[in-house]
C-alpha cells in the first residue's frame, strides 16, 4: 500500500519543497539562537531544578533535544532523575526517556529512582503502569533483575492489555539483564501466549522468539488459538507469529508424502491448472485435494494465512509467501503469487524486496508468475538493482508462457539490447541467451535476434551477443553450420576485438564439418591479409584457427610421405601454405604469447607422428557452457530473509536456515496441540463462548473479526472503570451498537470466568499427565500463571 | 535477535555529516552514525534500500530510505525481515508527518525533539515495533499544538497544578479499537474521500500498448465524532453487471486494505467496504486495475488516454534532430465523467455538492514530457516548441505544456542534437578503415571501377556510419506525465458512502461528504 505521506504529497500538488524548506530554515535559525541562549548547562540545570512544571518541562525538552542530536547529556543525570516522582505525566515521560538512555552509565543514581518507578506500577492510569514496566526493564542495571522479574509478574496479571503487552516485551529485556531469571520468565511467557487479547499475544510471540525459541512446549497448547488469532493481530504481531509458526510447522509436522500426490496431479494436468486465467477458484479446489495428505493443523495455518494476503503491510504479504513457499505444496503457490506481484506498485525499496522474493520463488516454480509478465517490463526510470531482477524474472518465466507473452518478452529484451546503457545492454543480451537456453525450441528465434545485433556499431552489444551466440551454437552444433557462415560474413564489419576473436574461434570450431568443405579455410585466407591490423586477442584466435584448419587438413588428407626438402611451394596444398604464412607472421609479432603459441602449433603439427596428439589438443569436443540465472542459489534461502537479499549467509549473524521437515516417526502427537483442559478450557469456554457468539455476529454482519467488538472487552481500562455504555441497550436485550454488544458480553464473561476456571483446574492435572509428556511442566506452570491472573 | 536497532536521520540540506536525529532502541551500536553515513555515501548511486556492510564490526545491514530531503538510516547487525524495517521506516515518516505537518523537514524535527523522541519511544520498544497506529499514538503522545497549550497554560504556579482539563485526552482511557482513538469529537462532521490512480504504461513504437495499469489508492480524511460505522460501495463502469473483484480481471486487482476494513464483507460482496474508520487522514485501500482488458495485448481494445505522444527520431538533413508531437484531447474525458456523475449518489440521496461537482469538467493539467538523453549527447541546438517551455538539465530534457481548461489540440517539440566527439571512438573508426578498405577492394575485383566504386562505397558507408552514430544519440523513449482531476482512468467510482451505524454521532447529523477523483500519470513510457 502506498504510504500516506506519498499519497498526501500527490494530493497537495504545487508544493514547493525547497521554498518551504528555506522558510523553515530561516525560522529555525531563530529558534536555534533562542536555544543557544538557553543552551548553557547551568541554565538547563536551573530549569530542571525549578519548582514550576513549565520550566522543568522546558529544561527536559532541551535535554532531550541535545540527546537526539547526539550530545552527551550525562551531566544532567541527577537533575533530571530528581523529577521522576513528578505527578505530571508529560514530565514523567521525558524523564523516562532520559533514564532509558543514561541509566547504564550511572547505575547507582539510577537505583534511587527504582523505588518511584516501582510505585508507578500501581498507578491508576494504565499508561503510567505500562511506562513504568518498560522503563524498569529498560534500565540496564543488573542488580535489579529480580525486581524487574517481580514487576513483570505483576504486570502479566494486569487488567489492561496495554500493560500486559508492555510486560511481554519486558521479558526479553529482563532476560538479557540476568539470564538466570529464565525459568520465571518462561512461566510468564506461557501465560501471555495464552492471553485472550491478540494485542498481547503478538508481543508474547516476539518475546518467545527472542528469549527461548526452542521451547516448543510453550507453543503446543496454544497452537490452534494462535492460528485463530492471526488475522486479528497487528501487523508486527502477525510477522512474529508467522515466523514462529513456519519454524514450528517444519519441526512438528511430518513431511507430506509427496510422491503419491505428484502422480495425482499429473493425471489432473498441471498445465491446465496454471494456464487458467484465474487462480482463485481452481486453487481452492486443489487445496482440498491436497489437504487429504496434509496435517489438519498445518492446513489450518495455511487457510488462516489467506486473508493476510490483503494486508497493507508488504512484510506480512511476504511472510505469507514464505509460509506457502516452505510449507505448502507447490501448486498452492498461485495464492501468493498475485499479492507478491502487487507489491510492485509500492515504493522502490518495497519493489526491490518483492522482486528478490519473486525471483527466488520463480527459480524453482516460475509458472505462477507467468500471467503477470507485463508487470515485469522494465521502465526507463527503474534503477539498476530493479531492472536486473525484472529481466531475470522475465527470462525465468519465458519457457512457460504462451506465444504472445514470448513475443512480448523477446521484443522487450531486444529493445533494451539496443539501448545506450551498457550494463543494461549486456544484461538484456544475456537474458536473451538464457531464454534460448531454457528452451531449445526458441533458440532459433533468439539466435536470429542476436545475429541482428552482431552488425551493430556498438561494441558492447556485439561482444556480448557473440558470447551468447557461441553458447547457443555450442548447445546444438549440428544445426548451426549456416549460422557460422553468417558470422564469418560479419567479420567484414565487426570491429570490436573480442567480437572478432569470438567469431574466429567459432569458425575454427566448425572447421571440421562437411569434410573440410566449409568456410573455415576461406575465412582464414581473408583474415591472413589483415593479420597485421588485428588486435592481439584476434590474432591469437587466427593462429588457433590456422592450426585447427591445418589439423583437419592433415587428418582427412594425410600428406604423402614427403619426398624431399626440395618440393616446390606450388605443389603444396593452399592450406598448408596458409598455415605456414600465418606462422611466419606470428613469429615476428610483438607479443610473446602469440610467438610462443605459434611455435607450439608449428612443432606439434610438423611431424606426422604427433598429428594425433595435435588433434586431441586442438579439436577436442568442448563442453556446453551453461549460463545460470544470476540469482541462482538464492532459492535455498528462507524466503523474506535479509540473507536472501544479500545472497550469502555466512556473515549474517542470526540467520538460520529453516529446519528440515521432521519425519513422521519423530513428529509429536497431534494431541499435544489439544488445548490443556483446565487452563485452556477455562480460557476456552471463555474464548469459545465469546468466539461462538462473536463469530455468529461476525458472520451475520460480515465483520472482519478485528472489529471493535472483539477488541473492547480486553482493551478497555477496567480500573478506570468507565464502561462507556448506556445500560438501556441491554435492557432491550438486543444490543444495538458495538459497544453495547460488547459490554453485555464483557459482563457475561466476567461472571463465567471464575467459576469455570476453578472447576476445571483439577481435571487438568490428571488428563494432562496421560496425554502430554514433554510440555507437561510448562503447561502446568502456565495454567497456574493464567489462573493467577484471574 | 531481530530488532530495529537504531534510527538516524540526516538532512541533505545541511552539510554536516552528523545526524539531525539519532535514536537508539537498544544499547549503543558499535558503528557510529557518522561512519555509517560515510559508508552509505561510498556506495554508488542509486543505492538499493538494503546495503550490506561487511567491513564494519560486526557486519551491518544498513536500511535506508530517502524522504524529501531527509535520509533515514537504520542499521541492524543480525538477520531480520528486510520489509519489516522498510515498512517501519515508512510508518515513522507517516507518523512524523501526521504530528509535525507535511512536508516533513529537518527543521521541524529539530523544533520538536521532545515529541519525536516520545513518538519513537512509543513506536518501538526494545527494537520491536510497538504502537504504530497514528490514532493510538494520539492517545499516548500529545501533538505539538496541545503540548504548546499545556506549556503556555501553566503560569507561575507551583508544580502539580496543571489543571486536569489540560491533559486533554491523555490517557486515562485507551481506545478499544486499535486504530481509532477514543472520545473523538468534531464540531463539523466531515468526510472526504480521494480516489487517486497512478497510471503506468509502456507503449511500443507501433503505438500499441504493451502494458497499461492503473494503481489506485483510496485515501480518506475522516472527521466524524464518536465511533461511526461506514459503508462504502465502489463500482467499475466496465463491469456494471459483474461484481467488483470477481474474476475475470474486470474488477479491482489484488486489493489491500487498512486493518479497519472487514475482510469477510468484502469477500462476500466485493466492492463493499465496511469499516470503522480511524480519525483523520488514512489510506483505506489500494488496488490495481489492468487497463488492457484481456491479458492478450494484441486483440485488446486500446485504452484511451487524454495525452498521446508521437516521437520521431533521427530526422532532418543530418539525422540529428528529433521531434515529438503531443495530442491532448479532453473530449472523451468529459463524456466518461458525465456518465460517472450522472448516476444517483446513494439511495439516501444525501448527495452533497462536492459529489460530481468537480468531476463534470475534467481538465488535463501538468502535462510534462521528459526525454532521457543518451550519454553521447553533448548539447541540444535549435530547440523549439510550439507551446510551453523546456528545460534541459543533465541527461534529460523536460518539456512542460501549460493547459488551460478544456484545452485540446496538438503541440510540437523539435530539437537538434550535438554529439560528443569521443577521442577514443573516433580513433577506433579511423583504425578500422584500412581493414575495411582491404576487404572491399578484395571483394570488388573489377579493376576499372575500383577507385570510383571504392569512393562511393566509402561515402555511403560513412553516411551510414554517421547516421548510426546519430541514432545512438537519440532518445529512446519519452516519459509522459500529466494529471487529470475528476476522472479516473479505470472508471472506478464511489457508488455510495453511508454512515450505517456506530455511535457518538448524534441523530440527524448529516456529515458533509466529499469525493474527489484524481488520475496521475508519471511513468507512461512511449518508446521509439
Amino acid at each position: 500500500m502506498e504510504s500516506l505521506s506519498r499519497i498526501s504529497s500527490i494530493l497537495e500538488t504545487a508544493r514547493d519543497l525547497t521554498l518551504e524548506a528555506a522558510q523553515a530554515a530561516s525560522a529555525s535559525g531563530r529558534t536555534i539562537r533562542k536555544d543557544g541562549k538557553q543552551g548553557t548547562s547551568a541554565e538547563t540545570k536551573k530549569l530542571l531544578n525549578s519548582r514550576m512544571d513549565k520550566e522543568v518541562l522546558d529544561g527536559l525538552r532541551m535535554v532531550i533535544g541535545m540527546m537526539s542530536r547526539g550530545v552527551d547529556c550525562s551531566e544532567f543525570f541527577a537533575d533530571v532523575v530528581k523529577n521522576v516522582a513528578s505527578p505530571t505525566l508529560e514530565i514523567k515521560k521525558l524523564v523516562y526517556i532520559y533514564l532509558l538512555r543514561y541509566a547504564e552509565s550511572e547505575p547507582d543514581l539510577a537505583l534511587l529512582s527504582i523505588n518511584t518507578i516501582q510505585k508507578a506500577l500501581n498507578d491508576q492510569n494504565q499508561l503510567v503502569r505500562a511506562m513504568a514496566i518498560r522503563v524498569m526493564s529498560g534500565i540496564r542495571v543488573p542488580v535489579i533483575s529480580q525486581i524487574v522479574a517481580l514487576g513483570i509478574k505483576r504486570c502479566v496479571a494486569d487488567m489492561s492489555a496495554y500493560v500486559r503487552k508492555s510486560a511481554a516485551l519486558a521479558i526479553p529485556k529482563c532476560y538479557r539483564l540476568d539470564p538466570t531469571t529464565l525459568p520465571q520468565l518462561t512461566e510468564y511467557l506461557g501465560t501471555l501466549l495464552g492471553d485472550r487479547s491478540f494485542y498481547v499475544v503478538g508481543a508474547a510471540v516476539m518475546a518467545h522468539l527472542e528469549v527461548c525459541p526452542d521451547k516448543w512446549g510453550l507453543v503446543h497448547p496454544h497452537y490452534r488459538s494462535l492460528v485463530k488469532m492471526l488475522i486479528d493481530m497487528d501487523e508486527w504481531g502477525q510477522l512474529a507469529l508467522l515466523r514462529l509458526l513456519t519454524e514450528y510447522s517444519r519441526k512438528h509436522f511430518p513431511a507430506r508424502r509427496t510422491k503419491k500426490k505428484v502422480k495425482n496431479r499429473d493425471a489432473g494436468g498441471v498445465e491446465d491448472f496454471y494456464s487458467d486465467e484465474e487462480v482463485g477458484g481452481n486453487a481452492r479446489g486443489k487445496e482440498v485435494e491436497v489437504a487429504t495428505v496434509m496435517d489438519p493443523d498445518l492446513e489450518l495455518l495455511l487457510k488462516a494465512c489467506v486473508p493476510l494476503t490483503q494486508s497493507r503491510n508488504s512484510a506480512v504479504i511476504v511472510a505469507v509467501a514464505r509460509v506457502y513457499r516452505h510449507l505448502a505444496p507447490p501448486d498452492c503457490l498461485p495464492t501468493v503469487a498475485g499479492p507478491l506481484v502487487s507489491l510492485l506498485r509500492a515504493a522502490v525499496d518495497v519493489q526491490h524486496m518483492a522482486l528478490v522474493n519473486i525471483v527466488s520463488i520463480a527459480l524453482e516454480h516460475p509458472q505462477p508468475f507467468t500471467q503477470f509478465a507485463t508487470h515485469f517490463l522494465v521502465h526507463a526510470s527503474d534503477p539498476a538493482h530493479i531492472w536486473r531482477l525484472k529481466l531475470e524474472v522475465l527470462t525465468l518465466i519465458f519457457p512457460h508462457t504462451n506465444i504472445h507473452t514470448k513475443n512480448l518478452i523477446l521484443s522487450e529484451l531486444e529493445y533494451f539490447a539496443k539501448g545506450y546503457d551498457k550494463e543494461l545492454v549486456k544484461e538484456a543480451v544475456r537474458a536473451i541467451g538464457r531464454c534460448a537456453q531454457s528452451q531449445t525450441k526458441n533458440a532459433a528465434r533468439c539466435l536470429r535476434l542476436l545475429l541482428r545485433q552482431v552488425e551493430s556499431s556498438d561494441g558492447t552489444l556485439v561482444a556480448e551477443s557473440l558470447t551468447v551466440i557461441r553458447h547457443i551454437i555450442q548447445q546444438d552444433p549440428q544445426n548451426h553450420a549456416k549460422t557460422v557462415v553468417r558470422l564469418a560474413k560479419a567479420l567484414d564489419t565487426a570491429t570490436n576485438p573480442s567480437a572478432r576473436a569470438s567469431i574466429v574461434w567459432l569458425v575454427g570450431e566448425f572447421a571440421g564439418i562437411n569434410d573440410g568443405n566449409n568456410v573455415a579455410a576461406d575465412t582464414l585466407r581473408i583474415l591472413a591479409k589483415g593479420f597485421h591490423s588485428e588486435s592481439e586477442q584476434a590474432k591469437l584466435q587466427i593462429v588457433l584457427l590456422a592450426a585447427k584448419v591445418y589439423a583437419h587438413h592433415l587428418n582427412c588428407a594425410p600428406p604423402a610421405v614427403p619426398t624431399g626438402e626440395n618440393q616446390d611451394d606450388e605443389d603444396k596444398h593452399p592450406i598448408s601454405l596458409l598455415f605456414s604464412y600465418i606462422l611466419l607472421l606470428a613469429r615476428y609479432d610483438l607479443s610473446y604469447d602469440l610467438r610462443d603459441r605459434a611455435r607450439l602449433y608449428k612443432s606439434i603439427l610438423s611431424v606426422p607422428s604427433s598429428t594425433q596428439l595435435a588433434t586431441l589438443l586442438l579439436l577436442a569436443p568442448k563442453p556446453t557452457p551453461q549460463a545460470p540465472s544470476p540469482s541462482s542459489g538464492r532459492e535455498s534461502f528462507t524466503l523474506g530473509s535479509a540473507a536472501m537479499v544479500i545472497g550469502k549467509d555466512e556473515d549474517i549473524c542470526g540467520y538460520e536456515a529453516l529446519p528440515e521437515w521432521t519425519t513422521p516417526s519423530r513428529a509429536p502427537s497431534p494431541s499435544l496441540r489439544e488445548p490443556p483442559p483446565s487452563a485452556a478450557s477455562g480460557a476456552d469456554t471463555h474464548r469459545g463462548g465469546s468466539t461462538t457468539s462473536m463469530s455468529a455476529v461476525v458472520r451475520g454482519a460480515g465483520v472482519r473479526s478485528a472489529s471493535p467488538r472483539i477488541g473492547s472487552p480486553h482493551m478497555g481500562s477496567p480500573r478506570a472503570g468507565s464502561p462507556a455504555l448506556p445500560p438501556t441497550a441491554r435492557a432491550n436485550g438486543v444490543p444495538e451498537s458495538l459497544e453495547e454488544f460488547l459490554a453485555s458480553e464483557e459482563e457475561e464473561e466476567e461472571s463465567d470466568e471464575d467459576g469455570d476456571d476453578d472447576d476445571e483446574e483439577e481435571e487438568e492435572s490428571e488428563e494432562e499427565e496421560s496425554e502430554e509428556e514433554e510440555s507437561e511442566e510448562d503447561e502446568e506452570g502456565e495454567s497456574a500463571g493464567l489462573l493467577g491472573t484471574k | 535477535m531481530s530488532a530495529v536497532e537504531a534510527l538516524y536521520v540526516f538532512d541533505n540540506f545541511s552539510p554536516a555529516t552528523t545526524p539531525i536525529l539519532q535514536h537508539e532502541w537498544r544499547s549503543r551500536p558499535a558503528t557510529t552514525a557518522a561512519s555509517l553515513y560515510s559508508l552509505y555515501k561510498a556506495q554508488p548511486s542509486p543505492r538499493p534500500s538494503l546495503i550490506y556492510l561487511p567491513t564494519t564490526s560486526p557486519p551491518t545491514l544498513l536500511f535506508n530510505i530517502i524522504h524529501n530531503n531527509l535520509l533515514l538510516l537504520s542499521p541492524t547487525t543480525s538477520e531480520i525481515e528486510p520489509l519489516l524495517i522498510s515498512e517501519f521506516l515508512h510508518r515513522v515518516i507517516d507518523v512524523l508527518e501526521d504530528y509535525l505537518g507535511s512536508p516533513l523537514l529537518g527543521s521541524k524535527i529539530e523544533a520538536n525533539y521532545d515529541i519525536v523522541a516520545q513518538l519513537l519511544n512509543e513506536m518501538c520498544d526494545d527494537g520491536f515495533p510497538f504502537t504504530t497506529e497514528p490514532n493510538a499514538l494520539r492517545d499516548v503522545v500529545l501533538p505539538p499544538s496541545l503540548m504548546g497549550k499545556l506549556l503556555g497554560s501553566v503560569t507561575g504556579l507551583p508544580s502539580a497544578s496543571i489543571p486536569s482539563s489540560f491533559t486533554p485526552t491523555p490517557t486515562k482511557t485507551l481506545s478499544a479499537i486499535p486504530w481509532r482513538r477514543s472520545n473523538v469529537r468534531h464540531t463539523n462532521n466531515e468526510l472526504y474521500v480521494d480516489l487517486i490512480e497512478l497510471i503506468t504504461a509502456t507503449i511500443a513504437p507501433s503505438g500499441r500498448f504493451l502494458s497499461a495499469r492503473s494503481n489506485g489508492t483510496i485515501a480518506f480524511n475522516c472527521k466524524l465524532s464518536g465511533i461511526p460505522d461506514l459503508l462504502m460501495t465502489l463500482q467499475t463502469p466496465t463491469s456494471h453487471k459483474q461484481k467488483l473483484g470477481a474474476p475475470p480481471s474486470g474488477g479491482l486487482g489484488f486489493p489491500v486494505f487498512h486493518p479497519c476494513v472487514r475482510l469477510s464483507r468484502w469477500r462476500e460482496r466485493p466492492g463493499e467496504l465496511s469499516f470503522v474508520p480511524p480519525d483523520g487522514k488514512f489510506v483505506l485501500a489500494s488496488y490495481e486495475i489492468d487497463l488492457l482488458p484481456s491479458g492478450n495485448p494484441k486483440s485488446a481494445t486500446q485504452p484511451q488516454l487524454p495525452v498521446s505522444v508521437e516521437l520521431k527520431t533521427a530526422i532532418g538533413p543530418q539525422w540529428s534532430e528529433f521531434e515529438a508531437r503531443v495530442f491532448i484531447s479532453t473530449a472523451f474525458l468529459a463524456t466518461t465523467a458525465n456518465t460517472l456523475s450522472a448516476s444517483p449518489f446513494g439511495p439516501r440521496s444525501s448527495r452533497s455538492p462536492a459529489f460530481g461537482g468537480s468531476s463534470n469538467n475534467p481538465t488535463v493539467e501538468e502535462v510534462r514530457i521528459t526525454f532521457p538523453l543518451p550519454p553521447a549527447v553533448k548539447t541540444l541546438t535549435g530547440t523549439r516548441c510550439s507551446r510551453g517551455e523546456f528545460h534541459h538539465e543533465g541527461r534529460k530534457v523536460t518539456w512542460k505544456i501549460p493547459t488551460t481548461s478544456a484545452f485540446s489540440g496538438t503541440a510540437t517539440f523539435r530539437t537538434g542534437v550535438v554529439i560528443k566527439s569521443y577521442g577514443g571512438d573516433d580513433n577506433e573508426v579511423e583504425e578500422e578503415e584500412p581493414v575495411d578498405n582491404g576487404e572491399y577492394q578484395d571483394v570488388q575485383t573489377t579493376k576499372t571501377a575500383k577507385a570510383n566504386g571504392g569512393n562511393e562505397g566509402e561515402k555511403a558507408k560513412r553516411e551510414k556510419q554517421a547516421k548510426r552514430k546519430m541514432e545512438m544519440a537519440m532518445p529512446r523513449c519519452a516519459l509522459v506525465a500529466f494529471s487529470v482531476k475528476g476522472w479516473l482512468a479505470s472508471g472506478v467510482k464511489v457508488d455510495s458512502l453511508k454512515v450505517v451505524g456506530g455511535k457518538g454521532l448524534g441523530e440527524g447529523v448529516k456529515p458533509y461528504k466529499g469525493v474527489k477523483y484524481l488520475t496521475k500519470a508519471g511513468d507512461i513510457e512511449v518508446r521509439c
